[in-house]
């Protein structure tokens, strides 16, 4: 069941011949010095991981694929019957299809690549706990991170003694925590404007556009910091949620408006509503912001890098007073 | 005129009190055992801090320095006058000498400040200290030897004297007692004190504990200031042995030899060993356990049972509850243990785990016990300086990691030692234990710190949770 124990084996150092400081580098040096039965032992390839299986349709697949079929059938004899009778529209109608076809095509192909990528992404972060560490550099390559200084800086520093968890504690820190920043950065702006534009607004189903909209837009910036794009089920997750958000500050814009109207309330209240309002858009809007956050990741957070609301909450507020400092300013200027 | 002592002395205890409720004075105590690398970790540990500020830092795992947070370290005048300074610039001067070699081991207490300044993310911190908060560490060096004395606390002069009757039962242990069971041969409970043979048969009785610990490897030294006596080298309190020999019938004459012993030795327990728990071990916030589990690997069973006695003994220091007595005593408040096996660059990085798994069994009793009493502890693997360069190779199809390195003699030696055993060490294991492997320091270039193995992760465990 276990490997035997292994003794010790002394080889002789003369023949090692040595460079002081080449730990790094020693390998490739040391091959014409070798005791006969030894040489350079050069690691594998990082493991790719498996193609993901085709997807397997469901009846929902197969139902879509059926009526697909059908509308096809039907298109062809619809042209086919046109250019027989050699109506002259019809020939114009040729082009137009050919262009959707494509672009559709092209999407789907683009998607199906993505989903591909994604999956990948997923076994590779599924693997990470259980201690093997070179696909790292093929992870940070997915991800466009491979030229980043914070990848030159995890290469030097890592080291041959350092186990496979402390190599992933390394790289998630110093190559993943670039980007983190760049995606709370991401966050706090989307979700101040949101904020700003709810405060604004006094239509309900205006505020709901508006978030969903700046929601929208803060994922696909915040996947950009990662160079990953949202899967499919994660975009739904998350598209959801953010439906949610939109449906609850709609109706509390519309239970505001009409609660002051019956209220009578002045305009200093109804002013602090809105800001409150607004505040409270965008806290949701920033709280998506987390979540989208941990699912682009490539790797999971660890307890001390998990990024905090309370944080960006601070940031949020900073960013806002900010913002309407520099409004204020500008009035008394003009 | 006015004498200014009193006042100063409180203002010293002001500042010190003040420094203490705000969380800014950490006192981090590192023992063990003799050859355990005490002086080496120390003064690896300081000028990693020092450099912790600079670009080139190599603490990669610690959160306060990785993420650019800490502006940097200072050696700074200690607070306690009568504490000797620790030697850190001989010890980092025979580091980077010309062959480097290990520092000189200390044989006493000794100790260290440090200011350390960072940018806090605490609101409170950063609203009080403005831009940079600061931390003092005061590391403190201590023999682990120091530590064994505790179980003398509770026994009287006859009874520790039965327990050495009963240690020298192991004829190897006889042997080397002989010389001073020898000189004492003559003796009964009613021979008269004389000065001259009472210092001659403590230099025989010191002469087998340093033996016993040369030869045999045994660290189970008691009481271990004769070993290691610190600042009472030949004072009188150190001149008593075990009695052996005939004891007095009922109370002992008040001028013989018996009653001497026993009055120094209940003295030696009242003020060497009690005296070092009252006034340096109760004040510890932080300790540091570096234990060499290779040694002992390589020299037999015998050795390393002793090791695992010893460690248990060791440990019950850190088991406040079991005695009342002990923590009305002195009041530790010791909230985080590190164990660390030192000397990880002597074995191959894959036998890391099994390494940890060593000195966690080892340490096992102690660390339920630390944990009982609200001490967070840890187990880690580390090399304070590195001695030794990992290697992998392909040896008969295998891919295989060597070290390779430069001997205590200067020779170079490149050397695969063998595996680890898993848990403790079996029957098969002796058979062929791993081969003693002696390495001197890397040269140091000096363009950078020196090479360390996660001397990181022990300032994270330890430091960290201050520098937030």
């Amino acid at each position: 069941m276990t490997q035997p124990r292994r003794t010790a084996i002394r080889l002789d150092p003369a023949e090692l011949a040595q460079p002081r400081h080449a730990e790094r580098a020693s390998p490739v040096d040391l091959a014409g010095h070798l005791p006969p039965e030894t040489e350079v032992w050069q690691d594998p390839e990082p493991p790719v991981p498996p193609e993901p299986p085709l997807p397997r349709l469901g009846s929902l697949g197969w139902g879509v694929l059926g009526v697909l079929g059908l509308g096809t059938v039907q298109l062809a004899w619809w042209l086919v019957d046109r250019l027989g009778q050699g109506v002259g529209l019809a020939w114009l109608w040729l082009p137009v299809l050919a262009l959707v076809v494509i672009g559709a095509g092209g999407r789907l192909f683009k998607e199906w690549r993505q989903l591909r990528r994604l999956k990948r992404l997923a076994r590779w972060r599924a693997e990470a706990p259980d201690g093997k560490a070179n696909y790292l550099p093929a992870l940070a390559k997915a991800c466009g991170l491979a030229d980043t200084e914070g990848y030159a800086r995890w290469q030097s520093q890592c080291e041959p003694h350092h186990s496979p968890a402390e190599q992933q504690a390394l790289f998630s820190q110093l190559v993943l925590g670039h980007a983190d920043n760049l995606a709370r950065q991401q966050i706090v702006r989307w979700s101040s404007e949101a904020a700003v534009l709810v405060a604004i607004s006094p239509l309900a189903i205006v505020d709901m556009l508006l978030v969903l909209w700046r929601s929208l837009r803060m994922l696909d910036a915040i996947a950009d910091c990662y160079g990953v794009s949202l899967g499919y089920w994660s975009r739904i997750t998350l598209l959801r949620q953010i439906l949610r958000h939109a449906i609850y500050i709609g109706a509390a814009e519309a239970v505001t408006e009409v609660g002051l109207d019956w209220l009578g309330a002045e305009l200093t209240a109804r002013l602090s509503t809105r800001v409150a309002q607004g505040l409270g858009a965008g806290l949701l809007c920033a709280r998506l912001g987390i979540q989208a956050m941990s699912l682009c990741r490539p790797l999971s957070f660890s307890p001390n890098e998990r990024p905090r609301l309370a944080q960006i909450r601070l940031d949020l507020l900073q960013h806002l007073k900010r913002q309407l400092g520099n409004l204020f300013s500008k009035d008394q200027a003009s | 005129m006015f004498d200014r002592r009193p006042l100063q002395a409180l203002q010293h205890q002001l500042s010190t009190l003040a420094e203490r409720s705000l969380d800014r004075h950490v006192r981090l105590a590192v023992t063990g055992l003799s050859r355990s690398g005490k002086t080496a970790f120390i003064t690896a540990l300081v000028h990693q801090l020092e450099q912790a500020g600079l670009q080139q830092a190599r603490l990669p795992l610690w959160q306060v320095c990785a993420s650019g947070r800490l502006l940097g370290a200072r050696r700074v005048p200690q607070q306690h006058h009568h504490i000797p300074s620790f030697g850190y610039e001989a010890g980092l001067a025979a580091l980077s000498g010309e062959p480097p070699a290990w520092p000189a081991p200390t044989r006493g207490l000794s100790e260290l400040r440090l200011e350390l300044r960072y940018h806090s993310r605490h609101p409170l911190w950063r609203h009080l200290g403005g831009d940079t908060s600061r931390l003092f560490v005061e590391i403190v060096d201590y023999p682990g030897e120091w530590l064994l004395d505790l179980p003398l606390l509770q026994q009287s002069y006859a009874q520790w004297s039965q327990q050495v009757r009963k240690q020298l039962a192991a004829p190897e242990l006889a042997a080397l007692a002989a010389p001073w069971l020898q000189l004492g041969s003559a003796l009964n409970g009613t021979s008269r004190y004389d000065e001259a043979l009472a210092a001659r048969l403590a230099q025989a009785y010191t002469d087998y504990l340093h033996a016993a610990k040369a030869q045999l490897g045994r660290q189970l030294i008691q009481p271990g200031r004769f070993v290691l006596p610190g600042e009472y080298a030949g004072a009188p309190v150190l001149q008593f042995t075990p009695w052996l020999w005939p004891a007095p019938e009922g109370a002992p004459g008040r001028e013989s030899l018996y009653a001497m012993f026993e009055q120094r030795f209940e003295h030696y327990k009242r003020h060497l060993v009690a005296g070092f728990y009252h006034d340096h071990f109760a004040s510890f916030d932080r300790q540091v356990v570096l234990v060499d589990c290779l040694q002992p690997l390589q020299q037999g069973p015998a050795a390393w049972d002793d090791l695992a006695q010893t460690l248990g003994l060791l440990l019950q220091s850190f088991q406040y509850g079991q005695s009342n007595w002990w923590r009305r005593l002195f009041a530790p408040r010791i909230d985080r243990l590190l164990f660390a096996a030192s000397k990880a660059d002597h074995v191959t990085p894959d036998q890391h785990g099994a390494l940890q798994a060593l000195l966690e069994s080892l340490t096992q009793g102690g660390r339920a016990h630390a944990r009982f009493e609200g001490i967070q502890v840890a187990s880690q693997v580390l090399a304070s300086v590195r001695a030794g360069q990992f290697h992998t190779l392909t040896h008969q199809g295998k891919p295989l990691t060597v070290i390779e390195g430069t001997g205590l003699d200067g020779t170079p030696v490149a050397l695969f030692p063998g595996d680890l055993p898993i848990g403790r060490p079996d029957a098969a294991y002796w058979q062929a234990p791993i081969q003693p492997l002696a390495l001197r320091p890397r040269p140091w270039d000096q363009t950078g710190p020196m090479a360390h193995l996660r001397l990181d992760q022990a300032l994270e465990f330890l430091l960290g949770d201050k520098l937030r």
